[in-house]
C-alpha cells in the first residue's frame, strides 16, 4: 500500500496543473483578504472586501483570512485538484496500465485518497503561510504589534482547513469516479460550487423555508460556519453562522467519508471502462 | 505441436490461461460468448479476429477489467480477485498509455512502485525496448512507436511469465512492426509465454505457435498456426482467357477452374503450376502472370464460419 502512494504522489505533485491550482489559491487569498483591503484603507478604492479596515489584515486575523475562501472559491479549486487526481485516470485511458501491474482496486483507490489529502494539507499550510506573510507585512509597513494566535487556535485552524479542503476533493474524488472523466466532473462539480451554492443561500433560501433549512445540511454551508467559528470574515462568500462549529465538524467528516466510499464503491463495483 | 508446450503438459503444469464459458453482454449486446480457450505455458498465442470480433473485451477480461457476465477463468492457475491474480503476468491492452506531463522513466518509476517493483529494473526495461537514450524526454513527445515500446516496458516490469499483448503493432510503420515482432520474439525465446491478439494474419503466421480464431464473439477454431490458411490455389493471367480456361479445364476438371476477373482462379496443387504452363504455351496462349496463392484472412473466416467477414 506504500509503494502505491508513492506511484501516486509522484504521478500527482509532478503534475504543473496542481501546482497551478495551488498558486491561484493563494493569489486569491493575498487580493481578497490582503490587497483590496489595504488599498482600502486610503478610502479611495471601492472594493468587495475594500473597508475591512486595517485589524483585519494584522496577524491575530490570519487564521480567519486563511479560512475565508475555503466554502466556495478555494473549495472549487480544491474539487478540481480531486478531479485531477483520479479523473486523469480515464481521460488518458490509464486505468488498465495500473491495473495491469496487479494492484487491487481498493489499494490504488486509498492511494488516490492519501494522495489527495496530502495535497489538501499542502493547500491549506501555503494559504495559512502566504496569510501569515502577508499578516507580517501589513504589520511591518504600519507599525503595528505582531500579536501572533496561540499553538492551540493555529492548530484548530489548521486542522479546520485541513478537513474542508479534504473533503472538496474528495468529492472531485467521488465525481471523477461517478462520471468516468475529467472534464463532465470538473464542469458539474464548479457549477454546483460557484453557482448552485450561491443562488440556494442568496436567492431560494430567504423566501422558501425548507430549502433554509435544507442549508444546514449541506457540505458548503456547514464549511461556511466552521470557517466563520474561527475568525473567517464574515463579508467571505459563502461565510455564515448557520450551525454549530462542533456540528459542522461533524457533518464535514461525514461527508467526507461519505464521498470517499462512494467513490470506492463505484469503483471497485463496476468494470473499467474508459 | 511445439516442443515448449509439449514439455508443459508432460510435466503437467497448470495452463497459463483458461476459459471456460466466458460471456460478457453489454446490455442486449452479446461482446464475447462461450469463449472456452487454453493457453499452454511457453507458446506464443495468436487469438485472431477481425475489429469488433470480441478480443480487447475477452483480454480485459482476462486482467479482471471487466467482469464476465458469465463463465470461468484461470491465469496461471489463478482466479480474479484473488491475491497475486496478476504477479508475474504483464499486459498491453488497446495500445499503450501512460501520463503526457511525465517522462518515459518518470512513468515507469510510477507503474514499478504499483507492481512492486524496484527502481533498477526500470532501466533494464528500458535497455530492453532501447529506449534509454530518450527515458528522460516527456511521453508527450513521443513517437507512436516509441510509446508503444514503452508500453512493452511498462508490461515487462514484473519480468513476467506470461504477456498478454492487444494489437501491440497497431498504428506502427514497418520498422515499428518489426522492431516490435523483434520484441516479442526475443522475450518469447527467453521463456515467456504470449497470448497476442492481432486482426493481420501475416503477423500472427510469423510470431505465433498456436491460434484461436474469433469471429463475432464466439471461438470458432483453436489450431496450430501450420494449420491456418493451409492449401491455396493457382492463379493464371493469360491471354486470350477464353482458350485458357477451355485448355486448363481440360486439364483439371472444369468445377476446379474460377474467373477471378481477368485472371482464372484453378484448385490445384501448386506443382501443377508448371504443367499448365507449358500446356498453355504449345496451345499458344500467352501466359502473363502464374503466381500460388493463399487465403487471406477474409478467406479463412469464410472457411471457418461460413460467413463473409466483409458483410459484417
Amino acid at each position: 500500500m506504500l509503494t502505491n502512494v508513492r506511484a501516486e504522489l509522484i504521478k500527482t505533485f509532478r503534475r504543473p496543473a496542481v501546482w497551478l491550482l495551488f498558486g491561484i489559491a493563494c493569489l486569491l487569498d493575498i487580493t481578497f483578504t490582503y490587497l483590496i483591503p489595504y488599498a482600502g484603507l486610503s478610502g479611495n478604492v471601492d472594493g468587495p472586501t475594500s473597508n475591512r479596515g486595517l485589524a483585519s489584515m494584522l496577524p491575530p486575523s490570519f487564521i480567519g483570512n486563511s479560512l475565508g475562501g475555503m466554502p466556495i472559491f478555494v473549495g472549487a479549486l480544491a474539487l478540481i485538484f480531486g478531479v485531477l487526481v483520479i479523473g486523469t485516470e480515464y481521460a488518458s485511458t490509464t486505468w488498465k496500465t495500473v491495473l495491469a501491474q496487479g494492484p487491487s482496486r481498493a489499494a490504488v483507490y486509498g492511494a488516490k485518497l492519501g494522495a489527495s489529502a496530502i495535497g489538501a494539507l499542502i493547500l491549506t499550510a501555503s494559504l495559512f503561510a502566504v496569510s501569515a506573510a502577508s499578516s507580517a507585512v501589513v504589520a511591518t509597513l504600519k507599525d503595528q504589534p505582531m500579536h501572533w494566535p496561540g499553538f492551540s487556535d493555529l492548530a484548530t485552524g489548521f486542522g479546520a482547513g485541513w478537513l474542508i479542503a479534504t473533503m472538496w476533493t474528495t468529492l472531485g474524488v467521488a465525481l471523477a469516479v461517478a462520471l468516468r472523466g475529467l472534464a463532465l466532473p470538473i464542469g458539474l462539480g464548479l457549477v454546483w460550487m460557484l453557482v448552485v451554492q450561491n443562488l440556494l443561500a442568496g436567492i431560494a433560501a430567504p423566501l422558501i423555508d425548507w430549502i433554509a433549512q435544507m442549508q444546514k445540511w449541506l457540505p458548503g454551508p456547514n464549511a461556511g460556519s466552521l470557517a466563520l467559528s474561527l475568525g473567517a470574515n464574515p463579508d467571505s462568500p459563502g461565510v455564515g453562522a448557520l450551525v454549530s462549529s462542533g456540528r459542522a465538524t461533524l457533518m464535514l467528516a461525514a461527508y467526507l467519508v461519505a464521498f470517499a466510499v462512494v467513490g470506492g464503491w463505484l469503483l471497485i463495483r463496476r468494470d473499467i471502462r474508459e | 505441436m511445439p516442443r515448449r508446450t509439449l514439455w508443459a503438459i508432460v510435466a503437467g503444469m497448470s495452463s497459463s490461461v483458461e476459459t471456460r464459458g466466458l460471456t460478457k453482454h453489454y446490455g442486449k449486446t452479446v461482446a464475447v460468448k462461450d469463449l472456452t480457450l487454453t493457453v499452454e505455458p511457453g507458446e506464443v498465442y495468436g487469438f485472431l479476429g477481425p475489429n469488433g470480433a470480441g478480443k480487447t473485451t475477452t483480454l480485459r477480461m482476462l486482467l479482471g477489467l471487466v467482469r464476465p457476465t458469465s463463465g470461468t477463468l484461470l491465469l496461471r492457475g489463478r482466479q480474479p480477485g484473488t491475491r497475486g491474480f496478476l504477479d508475474g503476468i504483464g499486459a498491453l491492452i488497446e495500445g499503450p498509455a501512460f501520463y503526457g506531463y511525465l517522462s518515459g522513466r518518470d512513468n515507469l518509476r510510477v507503474f514499478a512502485r504499483h507492481a512492486g517493483v524496484g527502481e533498477p529494473r526500470v532501466a533494464e526495461v528500458l535497455e530492453t525496448v532501447d529506449l534509454a537514450d530518450r527515458a528522460g524526454d516527456r511521453y508527450s513527445a513521443y513517437s507512436l512507436g516509441m510509446k508503444q515500446r514503452l508500453g512493452l516496458a511498462a508490461a515487462l516490469l514484473k519480468e513476467p511469465e506470461l504477456l498478454i499483448l492487444d494489437e501491440p503493432t497497431n498504428g506502427l510503420d514497418p520498422a515499428g512492426m518489426l522492431d516490435m515482432r523483434t520484441l516479442i520474439r526475443r522475450v518469447s525465446a527467453q521463456g515467456c509465454t504470449v497470448l497476442l491478439s492481432s486482426h493481420l494474419l501475416g503477423e500472427v503466421q510469423q510470431i505465433c505457435d498456436r491460434v484461436g480464431v474469433i469471429f463475432r464473439g464466439e471461438l470458432v477454431a483453436q489450431l496450430p498456426v501450420d494449420e491456418l490458411g493451409s492449401g491455396g490455389s493457382l492463379v493464371v493471367t493469360a491471354d486470350p482467357v477464353d482458350a485458357a480456361r477451355s485448355r486448363i479445364s481440360s486439364m483439371v476438371g472444369p468445377d476446379r477452374v474460377r474467373p477471378d476477373g481477368a485472371s482464372l482462379q484453378i484448385d490445384a496443387a501448386r506443382s501443377d503450376a508448371a504443367k499448365i504452363n507449358a500446356e498453355l504455351v504449345a496451345a499458344g496462349v500467352s501466359v502473363s502472370e502464374l503466381r500460388w496463392q493463399t487465403p487471406d484472412l477474409e478467406q479463412i473466416f469464410f472457411q471457418l464460419t461460413g460467413v463473409n467477414a466483409d458483410a459484417h
